[in-house]
């Protein structure tokens, strides 16, 4: 079998670049993994996750899972925030995609949308400073932003954010309504504003791949609150719906059930070589060209094995994460709306230097539509008495997530090791250490953000580092790089020492904003997929 | 002492109140998934079934120092099932409530605070 492309991954980045190259004319093979859920989601009723919870007798299982998976988690860790219904996202991972590690515990995905299927719908542009640092193509950039924010429908504000968020882009929906607390805490920002913005802060409403208004056949939000459960509606953009339309055309092939090992070329094509994932059987798949989107840390499996030197050292970037519980005591004591979504409700970004460089990203939520007993785990409290105490609090919590941006150092990298167990043979270690100078800029960092929360009126209660690897935003092991050298990536995506082999995934980026990178990786997955069209030209 | 009692006392002591069959056999089948109970952890559980007045305590200290002890885990089970029950999730959502009650808020707290205490000091007697 032989194809012009064969792309490897049906996230965000594999499903934008399959279907740049399929509207452009292009057959496509989409090799994939494609795990999804099989049990859960035609459980799940239409409607509003609080009168669900009051008349839905089989709720228990949506949200505990039919294996009490909800329960197995003892701590706060990576994936923790995954409901039944979205565990799918990491099924059978620990098999085919082992990793050892002691200080980094990432997310990785089979299930068809990769990671995307859990994305937090959160839209960023990055800077034009960032992009230089990155080493992204801005001008192309801001151009495929805008070719994404059209395919996916973006709702956001136009308020203090914006130039963080979606920036000059067109067609951006009306914004979602926001909670009571939210609303309360945005209050108070505005009428703070100038003393926030002298400390580099900026708050407003977060632009999310979640709709407003109807678009090419998907529904408002119908603010049921059910976005960690279902996709009702389409209205929050999810990979699966891309690959879903492709699937209709005749130039596109969906293969699903595979795993890619390596590649090998010559002069008339690529070899791609993968198993099938139940019988591990080995099957070679012959394309014009090869786009690899399988997620960073997949992806650098994959080059790793492909070049023949798995213990060549990849560098890795990953943002810091830190998350915040916050209590707005203005709000304590108060009911909660029905009728809310539950995604970030606000954004609050820190721009200290004012540089357009070395930004924070704080997505601010509520604790609406995930359960009590996740916080009854974490509370230094007798059961009985912390029930009575959190219902009270929970009206008034906010939960801050805080990224930080993340460049490269010399104890964060990734290579692959022996490991007779695995169906590869091999596994990924990875060693990711901030150093002293890093570790002190996210200290004052999370220092700042707690004092600009208590201008706005809401209080911290807690400091929680859930560990590197929580923030799920991966970037960096094969950098562009002017320079043909192995191991790196030129700016339009090819892999050097290839010829016809690209990376459209966030594989190439040579620093890592704190801004979420899921807009970022598309649109740079759209220019790598056109820079690979531009290469092979059309039989 | 039977599982289906177990359930039936720390049902009671999570919510004040009984807890139906439904729960009942969840907690059941979530506790066929867990380690075995042994060793101390068996004998912190015992203890507070046979002494219901010490659940509190126990449970409050083991907040504290011992979070993944058989009791902690066992009682976080059970509130997440009766949590994803309509019968008895009004007991888990928030629910307005007026300035007075901060009294109660108040009190509960201070109440933890003293079981955990309590708790502390009756936990090394456990063996």
């Amino acid at each position: 079998m032989t194809s012009d492309f064969v792309v490897v991954g049906s996230g965000a980045t594999g499903s934008v670049a399959a279907q740049t190259l399929v509207e452009s004319g292009a057959s496509v093979v989409m090799l994939d993994a494609g795990r999804h859920d099989t049990t859960y989601s035609s459980l799940i009723p239409t409607g509003n996750f609080v009168e669900l919870r009051g008349t839905d007798s089989g709720q228990h299982r949506y949200l505990l899972g039919d294996n009490f998976e909800s329960l197995a988690s003892a701590t706060v860790a990576t994936g923790s925030q995954l409901t039944p219904p979205r565990r799918h996202v990491i099924d059978a991972v620990d098999r085919f995609l082992p990793i050892r590690s002691s200080d980094f515990t990432p997310l990785q995905s089979l299930a068809l949308g990769g990671l995307g299927s859990a994305w937090g719908l959160g839209c960023c542009v990055y800077s034009r400073e960032e992009m230089n640092a990155a080493g992204l193509p801005w001008r192309e950039m801001e151009a495929a932003y805008q070719v994404i924010a059209s395919r996916i429908g973006i709702s956001g504000a136009d308020d203090d954010v914006r130039p963080f968020t979606t920036a000059d882009l067109r067609d951006i929906q009306p914004p979602l309504p926001i909670d009571k607390s939210a609303e309360y805490v945005l209050e108070r920002y505005k009428k703070r504003r100038a003393r926030l913005h002298a400390r580099g802060f900026y708050m407003g409403r977060p632009a999310l791949a979640l709709l407003s208004q109807p678009k090419d056949g998907r529904s408002p939000s119908a603010l049921g609150g059910m976005e960690f459960y279902s996709d009702e509606g389409r209205s929050a953009w999810r990979p699966w719906i891309a690959v879903e339309q492709l699937r209709s055309n005749s130039r596109f092939s969906y293969i699903s059930n595979v795993f890619v090992t390596h590649f090998t070329e010559t002069d008339d094509g690529v070899s791609v070589y993968c198993f099938d994932m139940q019988t591990l059987q080995q099957r070679i798949l012959r394309c014009r060209c090869l786009i690899l989107a399988a997620g960073v840390l997949a992806t650098s499996r994959i080059v790793l094995r492909g070049f023949g030197k798995p213990s060549v050292r990849l560098p890795l970037l990953c943002n810091p994460y830190t998350y915040i519980p916050c209590i707005v005591p203005a709000r304590l004591g108060k009911s909660m709306p029905a009728q809310d979504m539950s995604l970030a409700q606000l954004a609050l970004f820190h721009d200290g230097g004012q540089n357009g460089l070395d930004i924070g990203m704080g997505f601010i939520y509520s604790y609406r539509a995930l359960m009590l007993f996740r916080l009854l785990r974490e509370t230094p409290l007798n059961t009985r008495d912390a029930r009575i105490l959190l219902q009270y609090l929970m009206s008034s919590l906010l939960i801050v997530g805080v990224h930080h941006p993340d460049g490269y150092s010399t104890d964060k990298y990734v290579t692959l090791e022996p490991d007779p167990e695995s169906p590869t043979k091999d596994r990924l270690f990875i060693s990711y250490r901030l150093n002293d100078g890093e570790e002190a800029r996210v200290a004052s960092r999370i220092r700042e953000y707690v004092r600009a929360l208590r201008v706005v009126g809401a209080l911290a209660i807690k400091i929680v580092k859930p560990g590197h690897g929580a923030s799920i935003h991966y970037a960096g092991t094969l950098p562009f790089s002017s320079k043909e050298e192995r191991y790196t990536l030129a700016t339009s995506g090819r892999l050097h020492g290839t010829k016809n082999i690209y990376v459209a995934d966030g594989s190439g980026f040579k620093y890592l904003p704190a801004k979420g990178l899921t807009l970022s990786l598309m649109a740079n997955s759209h220019i790598v997929a056109r820079n690979a069209l531009s290469s092979v030209v059309p039989r | 002492m039977k599982l289906t009692d177990e359930a039936s006392i720390f049902g009671q002591y999570i919510l004040g109140k009984s807890i139906d069959i439904a729960s009942t056999e969840r907690y059941l089948a979530a506790i066929s998934r867990e380690p075995p109970n042994v060793g101390r952890d068996a004998a912190i559980v015992e203890f507070c079934l046979r002494h219901r007045w010490s659940i509190g305590m126990l449970d409050g200290a083991l907040a504290l120092l011992g979070r993944r002890s058989t009791l902690r885990r066992r009682l976080i089970i059970l509130a997440a099932i009766l949590e994803a029950s309509p019968l008895y999730c009004d007991d888990f959502l928030p629910v307005s409530r007026s300035f007075t009650y901060r009294f109660v808020v108040l009190f509960v707290a201070l109440r933890a605070v003293a079981s955990a205490a309590a708790g502390c000091l009756l936990l090394p007697f456990l063996k």
